[in-house]
């Protein structure tokens, strides 16, 4: 069943061939891993082409309230059932100080008619608290995508009734309380075939709780954003879906309590290969969690057990997103937080059940010192099969270039790609993009083929800025494959759900995504680039469920929509 | 926000070997060349310049305090002012040493590898320390690369050297164990404990190496060491609740790591800071009597005396620490014993 090319590829469609100077050499090398320079995408910024005009306004006033720094996200989903991703935005609010030019509300983009069209006053009421991050699932397997969002303050659930949606916050139970929230991730952690969410929580802070740091002495100008040492981190939050759209907060007896980290990044993917979902916290300044599935909802924090708690220097980080991925082909999970500038960003490999921090070996630690990462992902972005890294880059200080000379607020978001075996290189913007040339305060990513022509795009949001959307250009790569998974015994939305794809004598790992990179969620189908792998395509497929099915034979450059296996 | 940004400049480094001046110098340059011709790593074209004397102080006197292990440290500035001055690969071999320091310190393998290159072909034959320092660079470079099985026998030289160096004693065991060989990496972590208790990423090493090892309590063990220490450090709030618990994991650490002088001194430190001067003076009174305390203990024990009413106790209580304690430097008990014959300065 192949999904048709969208309107709004056809609608803008540019030349394919414009990609810079990059040469189009064949790809080479083991296991058809092509060098990463040969095969480079070139993604184009399609934002304004497109009609996407969202600019995410902080409420920043000079006062420096600790909230503002730290940008929100967006969410893909297909909202009316068309097959179409569109697209929600995450926005900001008017803080203490700050007098808004412009009505400040979450926005929802459709795809129509090639272009993305605000639909916010129609399809939902705008809501406008200082909002955090949003997470696209189908919470009540009715077949369209719903929406949770998290704010500084009370979180909201959006039911999507067809198109339209409705505010069930309340009588789902899903508030989680008037706190500071970041990101938030659904998964069917009990296996029950509904999914469930887990929400981060950052830290016990008020807006006006007095705090100045910095040099105040010196000036309003001197003054900084607090670092998050100088408040107390809070639990996060696991509530369990009843399956009568409402939620009971399980939190308590999860093992979660009392764990109060400086949660930023959530990331979901059965590590252990055990059959079900367990979670990872990049915890800001603090030690990361990460939550072992032992079952009946009950968690154990295995970070230091396993090695993920500090990096490989024994150190905490400042980390903000976080993402799960096989990166150097071999089968199981690695993992990988994107921190504060002189705090590399961290890859740990997944050896015999235990992490290895191999940052510098893999190339992902020396390019990343200078810059603050939030977002990050891994995607195969050239198709060559094997999976290459983006990050979204921005400090937290909007008076950095003052404060620490020689560092910028505004940062260039970093692609770097994979050879195959898990070591990187950092894409200049000429291979990657105009975009990854230009300086932005980079807080989340979410990635979608949002044109279904089999690469994946990215959407940036920045703090204070507006959002872009990069289309792949990659789409004249030779071979690709993608899935559209329904569940039955699993939810009807399966994220975490795995694939083995064995094609040409390897086997390529990937996952629909739960949680990951910064405060956003993700094209619920996955993408899996072939290179020139040749031959027969055959996928394992692993459901939250445990259903394990397999399927042969399966043509690529299609998307395949595959139902589990009663 | 600033100061933890600051902060964290300092932490990859801290990596200079014990001074060892007189140790003979055991790196020949042509050892040293046959040893960087093994290393195939990329290197900046060598280029060397000669400045004016005058010139080359002032630049040598700068980048010393720019990779200096303080808050006011800037590596990358280091490094763009000594290439400046004396080229990618300076005749002088101070200037490739902390050329090689900083390019490393600011993420520049290649010409950390060239500066290093330089440093070897003018080794000093009095500066061992800084010799044993340029092998650990060496050696860890590999690492960085992924290539550990290559970087033991360069941290080996480094140790041949510098006996005494924790941080090649430690990456020695890190090097082993990312090579596979985490029983055999142990041992060179204990050892660099031994000359560096607090040395948190070797605790945290030791951690993981037990329980790989299978070794489930000592590994618990292990952890909380190494909790308690990232608890003591790297921290830069004021509030109650983390003030109390850094007082709290270096309480602990007392007990735990009593050889970990710097410790007890910060508590201390913090007890005089919250008003409990007699609480601090008793600890004080424990902690210099030990062998080979540090300086600062009695520095700060001299202060609180000082500061006593009665000069006559706090002479006689001097005099007693003093024949109790062990390992003093001669100059040091000269001096301490001078205050306590003739009383404290005012």
């Amino acid at each position: 069943m192949r999904r048709t090319r969208g309107a709004i590829a056809l609608a803008v469609l540019l030349p394919l061939a414009s990609c810079g100077n990059d040469p189009v050499a064949p790809s080479g090398g083991a296991g058809g891993t092509a060098p990463a320079s040969a095969a480079a995408p070139c993604f184009t910024d399609v934002t304004a082409a497109l009609g996407l005009d969202f600019v995410h306004e902080t409420g920043a006033s000079g006062q420096r309230h600790f909230v503002e720094t730290n940008g929100s996200g967006a969410a893909w989903l297909d909202v009316d059932g068309d097959r179409r991703l569109d697209l929600f935005l995450v926005q900001g609010a008017a803080l203490p100080g700050f007098t808004a030019t412009r009505p400040l509300h979450d926005t929802l983009f459709l795809a129509r008619d090639g272009r993305f069209v605000d639909v916010t006053p129609d399809a939902m009421r705008g809501e406008s608290a200082h909002g955090m991050a949003a997470a696209a699932a189908d919470y009540d397997n009715d077949g369209d995508s719903d929406l949770y969002v998290t704010n500084y303050g009370k979180n909201v659930l959006w039911r999507n009734d067809g198109g339209t949606f409705t505010d069930v916050t309340e009588a789902a139970g899903v508030a989680d309380g008037d706190r500071y929230h970041s990101s938030c991730a659904w998964a069917d952690f009990d296996g029950d075939g509904d999914l469930d969410l887990y929400v981060v929580g950052y830290v016990d802070y008020r807006v006006g709780d007095g705090k100045v740091c910095g040099d105040a002495a010196r000036g309003p100008e001197w003054t900084s954003y607090c670092h998050p040492d100088m408040y107390q981190g809070i639990d996060d939050t696991l509530l369990r879906n009843d399956g009568d759209g409402t939620f009971t907060d399980v939190t308590a007896t999860s093992g979660l309590a009392g764990k109060k980290g400086k949660g930023l990044g959530v990331a979901v993917a059965d590590y252990d290969d055990d059959g079900d979902l367990d979670v990872f916290v990049a915890n800001d300044a603090d030690v990361n969690f990460l939550w072992r599935n032992d079952g009946g909802l009950r968690f154990t924090d295995v970070a230091s057990t396993l090695g993920v708690d500090f990096n490989g220097e024994g150190r905490t980080q400042s980390c903000m997103g976080a993402a799960f991925a096989d990166v150097d082909g071999d089968a199981d999970l690695d993992l990988f937080t994107v921190n504060l500038s002189n705090e590399y960003n961290t890859l740990w490999l997944q050896d015999g059940g235990f992490f290895r921090d191999r940052s510098f070996a893999s190339g992902l630690a020396a390019p990343s010192m200078a810059w603050v990462g939030f977002g990050t992902l891994f995607a195969d972005f050239d198709g060559d099969g094997d999976l290459d890294v983006v990050v979204a880059n921005g400090h937290v200080l909007d008076n950095a270039e003052k404060l620490l000379p020689g560092t910028t607020w505004r940062q260039p978001a970093h692609l770097y790609w994979n050879d195959g075996k898990g070591r990187f290189t950092l894409a200049g913007a000429e291979s990657a993009g105009s975009y990854f040339g230009e300086r932005h305060v980079g807080r989340g990513v979410a990635a979608a083929d949002y044109d279904d022509d089999g690469d994946l795009d990215l959407l940036f949001t920045h703090n204070g800025e507006a959002a872009r959307l990069l289309r792949n250009d990659r789409g004249n790569q030779p071979a690709w494959i993608g899935f559209e998974l329904v569940g039955r015994r699993s939810p009807r939305q399966p994220l975490g759900a795995e694939l083995l794809v064995r094609v040409g004598g390897r086997t390529l790992r990937r996952m629909v995504r739960s949680g990951e990179s910064y405060l956003s969620s993700h094209d619920p189908r996955v993408l899996v680039g072939l290179g020139d792998l040749t031959g027969p395509v055959e996928v394992e497929l692993r459901w939250p469920s445990g259903t394990r099915q397999t399927l042969h034979e399966l043509q690529s450059r299609r998307y395949h929509r595959i139902e589990e296996a009663p | 926000m600033l100061r933890r940004l600051l902060l964290a400049l300092l932490l990859p480094c801290a990596c200079d070997p014990p001074a060892s001046p007189g140790a003979p110098p055991t790196v020949a340059p042509s050892a040293a060349a046959a040893a960087a011709e093994a290393l195939d790593g990329a290197r900046v074209p060598a280029t060397t310049l000669v400045p004016a004397p005058a010139a080359a102080a002032a630049a040598l006197a700068r980048a010393r305090e720019l990779v200096a292990v303080h808050a006011q440290a800037d590596p990358p500035q280091a490094l763009e002012l000594l290439t400046a001055t004396f080229g990618s690969a300076p005749s002088d071999p101070e200037a490739a040493f902390l050329l090689a320091r900083a390019a490393f310190r600011a993420e520049a393998p290649a010409p950390c590898r060239t500066a290093l290159d330089a440093y070897f072909a003018h080794a000093p034959a009095d500066r061992a320390d800084w010799s044993a320092e340029a092998w650990l660079l060496r050696g860890w470079l590999l690492e960085r690369e992924g290539r550990f099985a290559e970087a033991p026998p360069l941290y080996a030289r480094a140790l041949e050297l510098s006996p005494r160096y924790a941080f090649a004693l430690f990456r020695t065991g890190n090097a082993l164990s990312e090579s596979g060989d985490d029983a055999g990496a142990l041992p060179w972590v204990d050892r660099a404990l031994a000359e560096r208790p607090a040395l948190l990423e070797a605790h945290f090493l030791r951690a993981q190496l037990l329980r790989r090892l299978g070794r489930a309590e000592e590994a618990a063990q292990a952890a909380l060491l190494h909790k308690l220490l990232n608890d003591t450090q790297d921290n830069v709030a004021t509030t109650r609740e983390s003030v109390v618990q850094k007082v709290a994991a270096l309480e602990q650490l007392e007990k735990l790591l009593p050889r970990w002088f710097e410790g007890r001194l910060q508590l201390t430190q913090l007890q005089l800071r919250f008003g409990q001067p007699e609480l601090a003076l008793t600890r004080l009174k424990a902690l210099v009597v030990e062998p080979d305390a540090p300086r600062d203990g009695w520095l700060l024990l001299i202060e609180l005396l000082r500061r006593s009413s009665n000069d006559a106790l706090a002479q006689r209580d001097l005099a007693a620490l003093l024949r109790k304690a062990k390992g003093i430097a001669p100059e040091l008990r000269a001096e301490l014993e001078e205050l306590a014959s003739e009383g404290f300065p005012r």
